[in-house]
């Protein structure tokens, strides 16, 4: 039950301060800078903005570390157009159709569209986390080892949409990114497992190392192997008037932009999953059910609608958890709890009680900060285009250090910079004999959640097999595969008979 | 037939051998409490799988490929040498941009980021320029104001630590 006069006054607590209005932009822009270059994250920025906030009330403390999160996940967006490389985790997806469409000259309409999507998205999980907070929260609480595993699985399942025509590549690439999840200690009994004797491996490899090493390398090399062609200069239209959509297209997109707010909104309530996973499962189920999936990959608006909408709805629905509950959704909202802490707001049901006027002023901020990353990207696109009129030579060059730096800043040791090296090889070798990436980052993402919860289950079900029978929404979610797996497998079929 | 897929299946095969080999490293853990999935189970599940789709990816080829191209091609030190020749004379920026990268990690501990990184974008800038059209001296001066501006942005103004070596030390401090 809301109470409307705690709310205004949250609300009002953000709105008279013009300072504060100030701030969030500023935390915006700082997020945007971040998110945008490879390596750098929303994490990385809240982190380091976390001090700053020590002498600011909680309100203006909180909202700026909101505008940090808000301005990161939506960042990732402008490298991942531009120069094909995700500026985060959770803009992984947005290369599949971005940088397409940006290679074909339209780059200023799959800025525009990606922005107006993020900010939709963002919105979305906000309305979700102000009415329906403490639902959701029920919901996901009642998740266990079988429904985390059941998903993980559902989620693996939809890899066939990504695995492109050679489906035993895709699944070969999925394995190997979930073999390169079991580096490290080993969830459970911690023990290690292919570490080589190294104590730096003991913590597995991280995501943003094999992230850049994939695609940032990869680019660079590509560049490398293209230095003695002759180089096709691309023109880009004229920027579009509005954000690159018709009205009549933006209604033809409304159940994709709808439809990936829930998945993003659903994923980021689960803590663990994140951004990257949002973007592609929203990504594989716009592709799914589209009239026309053969498309996807060549820069159609469907690809980004879906990958950007889902991966900001993220923000919302992360923080249902984290406010709820206490338990982050993400690795943002993981230090967005230390922000919590730091000014003494404690998380958990009785947080309306206790700091509602406080918990309504995030919200505020939140939709402030959307609002700021709108406003700032729109008129920043101008800017983020006058990139691709750099010379490669020259550009990605200086973006590989930046990401080094990034991938450094993460445990501040040498070895995961190594670690991209490894995948820069990896990335190079999968691009020249054809293996799909995204499988690889998803087997990644995923891997060490089924496991983990796979192995929960399994010491439950040793004490009593039958418990499985009483997780009705892990049986949902298995039934729910099986029946995708054998309608792709059946679809694939039918299409190679039609084609031979 | 598709050589390339007939050389990633055998790469594959040699990196599940390799990951097997280290999988029987892992220690099972004993006693009370264990049951069901041990930590070996799922490394050594997933090499198995790959391992099964890479010998899949080598049959679909040979199968499919006609039978006068199915004998095993003669191998001379001649044609491989010949081939390695070709091999670097096609592909040797992409080959000495691995080695910058290497190189930049390696200078990175014992020079220092600055230092480092003005090698490494200098080298790098050059690499990918066609030759002749570059201007060398602009990459240059380009390489040594990114460094100190890379270093001086994330040391000084975000506190992100980063290995400093003598230039760190003397310019900026």
């Amino acid at each position: 039950m809301i109470d409307y006069s705690v709310a205004l006054q949250g609300v009002y607590s953000v709105i008279r301060e013009p300072l504060l209005i100030l701030l969030i932009f500023a935390g915006v822009a700082m997020g945007i800078m971040f998110g945008a270059v490879p390596g750098l994250t929303s994490s990385m920025a809240i982190t380091m903005c976390l001090p700053l906030t020590y002498g600011m009330s909680q309100t203006q403390g909180m909202a700026l570390l909101v505008a940090l999160y808000v301005g990161g996940m939506s960042g990732g967006l402008i490298a991942s157009i531009l120069l094909n490389i995700p500026g985060t985790p959770s803009a992984v997806s947005t290369c599949f159709d971005g940088h397409p469409m940006a290679a074909s000259g339209k780059a200023y309409r799959a800025l525009g569209i990606g922005i107006l999507c993020s900010f939709i998205g963002t919105v979305f999980g906000l309305i979700c986390l102000f009415f329906i907070a403490p639902l959701l929260a029920k919901v996901a609480i009642e998740f266990g080892p079988f429904e985390y595993c059941a998903i993980a699985i559902f989620s693996l399942s939809l890899v066939i949409s990504l695995t492109g025509k050679d489906i035993i590549k895709g699944f070969i690439s999925v394995f190997l990114g979930m073999l390169f999840g079991t580096v490290g200690l080993a969830p459970i009994d911690a023990a290690k497992r292919f570490t080589f004797g190294q104590t730096q491996m003991n913590d597995g490899l991280k995501l943003i190392s094999i992230l850049i090493g994939l695609y940032a390398l990869t680019e660079i090399l590509k560049v490398a192997e293209a230095v003695r062609r002759p180089q096709k200069v691309i023109v880009q239209e004229v920027r579009m008037r509005g954000f690159g959509f018709s009205l009549k297209e933006f209604r033809s997109q409304m159940f994709n932009i709808l439809s990936s707010c829930v998945i993003g909104t659903g994923v980021g309530i689960l803590p663990g999953l994140g951004g990257g996973t949002a973007g592609m499962l929203a990504y594989t189920f716009v592709k799914n059910r589209s009239k026309y999936p053969e498309k996807f990959g060549t820069g159609i608006p469907d690809g980004i609608v879906a990958s950007e909408a889902s991966n900001n709805a993220v923000i919302g629905g992360a923080m249902i958890p984290l406010l709820t509950l206490g338990i982050p959704g993400d690795g943002a909202t993981a230090i967005l709890l230390g922000g919590l802490m730091l000014h003494s707001i404690s998380p958990g049901p009785l947080i309306f009680t206790k700091n509602g006027a406080v918990v309504y002023g995030i919200y505020t901020a939140i939709f402030i900060a959307a609002f700021a990353m709108l406003v700032i990207e729109y008129f920043g696109m101008r800017v983020f285009v006058k990139l691709l009129n750099i010379p490669k030579n020259l550009l990605f060059p200086i973006i590989i250090t930046m990401s080094f730096i990034g991938a450094f800043c993460i445990s501040n040791r040498i070895f995961d910079i190594w670690v991209v090296f490894f995948f820069g090889i990896v990335g190079y070798l999968m691009s020249k004999w054809g293996f799909p990436k995204p499988p690889m980052v998803l087997g990644f993402i995923l891997g060490s959640t089924f496991e983990s919860n796979l192995r929960r289950a399994s010491q439950h079900m040793a004490l009593d097999p039958s418990v499985i029978l009483t997780r009705p929404i892990a049986l949902v979610f298995i039934v729910i595969t099986v029946l995708i797996l054998t309608i792709s497998i059946l679809n694939m079929r039918k299409k190679k008979q039609t084609e031979e | 037939m598709n050589k390339k897929n007939l050389l990633s299946g055998g790469a594959l095969l040699l990196f599940c051998f390799f990951s097997w080999v280290q999988s029987l490293k892992i220690k099972v853990a004993q006693g009370a409490g264990v049951s069901g999935i041990s930590s070996r189970a799922m490394p050594q599940a997933l090499i198995i799988a790959i391992a099964a789709l890479s010998v899949l990816l080598i049959a679909r080829e040979v199968i499919a490929a006609p039978a006068e191209s199915r004998r095993i091609p003669s191998f001379s030190v001649e044609k491989a040498l010949g081939a390695c020749v070709t091999f670097f004379k096609d592909n040797y920026e992409v080959l000495i941009s691995f080695g910058l990268l290497a190189l930049f990690i390696i200078l990175l501990k014992s020079l220092g980021f600055i230092a480092a990184a003005t090698v490494f974008l200098m080298s790098e800038m050059f690499i990918l320029t066609p030759i002749g059209k570059g201007k060398y001296v602009k990459m240059a001066l380009l390489s040594i104001f990114c460094a100190f501006f890379i270093y001086f942005l994330f040391v000084r103004l975000l506190n992100v630590y980063l290995p400093a070596g003598l230039a760190g030390n003397l310019f900026i401090g």
